[in-house]
């Protein structure tokens, strides 16, 4: 045991994510990753329900991504946040039970929900865009884009582990990144900018 | 989250610094109109992101200005006849990438094949494969 957590009396509350991932790893005291699951279930779950939007699945979902994230724990190197990388397995396991259940094809959507315009940037302005409409556009668009910005602009996963996530290329995420981005701009001009 | 940030970041996008003035020259003069360009820092480069075409490009320059490469995503009724034969019974097409580096051409592909597994190909320009990596 380390000398923190003697002196804690093994207050698990006090550590960081990594000093408890640490503990159950090298020490195998894997009932500390009940801290764990408790600090990050209900994110777990949120980000699974945005996706697949059923409760009971996302409850589901959220057993099945803690454990296989426990399984996974030996491989954390801690390059990235355990947070980061707890996200990057959710959006993983979301995108892939889209992707096999719900017959989610992105190329195919793609083409079917081709920009007629690309807006110039500088010329819009979004300074009065509000957070519930942007979230109304992120309903709109495909989920692999939702995944992608809210992985990069939200949780702050890198163009790797988004690569990694979504099993795409790192280039492929820069692109489309920028579509995606793009696409949101459009639709908040198409629906919104001429309320205002 | 930072209700606040996320939805400057998600609207202002990359916005960097310190980007050489050579390298936005290079960009100015090789393509026509760019787009809602953002650069990239990308170790002692530096990418720029933007259209043309309502195509995405992703050019990656030297600090002195020098272009060393230039990415264009590719939709996917626009890959050419040799490379989409070249890949037909490795799976089914879902991204592409045209690099243009130098004077070579050559085609960063993803696929999937029945069993959804993808995969990531590098292919030269007349479909010969190169690299082939599981993603």
């Amino acid at each position: 045991m380390s000398e923190k957590t003697k002196d804690a009396g093994m207050n698990v509350k006090q550590l960081k994510d990594e000093e408890i991932i640490g503990l159950i790893v090298k020490e195998g005291k894997s009932q500390l990753f009940q801290e764990l699951y408790n600090r990050y279930h209900r994110k777990v779950y949120e980000k699974s329900y945005s996706f697949i939007k059923n409760g009971n699945q996302a409850s589901d979902f959220t057993n099945d991504i803690l454990s296989k994230a426990y399984e996974k724990l030996p491989g954390f190197k801690g390059n990235a946040s355990f947070s980061s990388w707890l996200y990057a397995i959710t959006y993983n396991h979301c995108i892939d039970y889209l992707r096999l259940k719900k017959k989610l094809h992105y190329p195919n959507w793609n083409n079917q929900h081709e920009l007629p315009d690309i807006v110039d940037e500088s010329e819009t302005q979004l300074q009065d865009m509000t957070y519930e409409n942007l979230m109304k556009i992120m309903e709109m668009i495909h989920p692999e884009e939702k995944a992608l910005l809210l992985m990069k602009y939200q949780d702050g996963l890198s163009g790797k582990q988004i690569a990694q996530a979504l099993r795409i290329s790192e280039d492929a995420v820069k692109m489309r990144l920028k579509r995606a981005r793009t696409r949101v701009i459009y639709l908040y001009n198409d629906r919104y900018k001429e309320e205002e | 989250m930072e209700t606040k940030n996320f939805l400057a970041k998600i609207l202002g996008g990359t916005k960097a610094s310190g980007i050489p003035k050579a390298a936005k020259q290079t960009l100015a003069t090789t393509f026509n109109s760019p787009l809602n360009t953002e650069w990239n820092q990308a170790g002692d480069d530096w990418e720029a992101i933007f259209y043309v075409n309502e195509m995405e490009h992703l050019a990656r320059i030297q600090s002195d200005g020098k272009l060393l490469s230039l990415k264009i995503n590719l939709p996917l009724t626009q890959v050419p006849d040799k490379i989409k034969k070249a890949i037909e019974n490795l799976g089914e097409l879902m991204n592409a990438i045209v690099v243009k580096q130098q004077q070579t051409l050559m085609y960063q592909l993803i696929i999937r094949n029945q069993k959804l597994e993808r995969f990531f190909l590098l292919l030269d320009s007349e479909g010969e494969v190169l690299e082939k990596e599981k993603l």
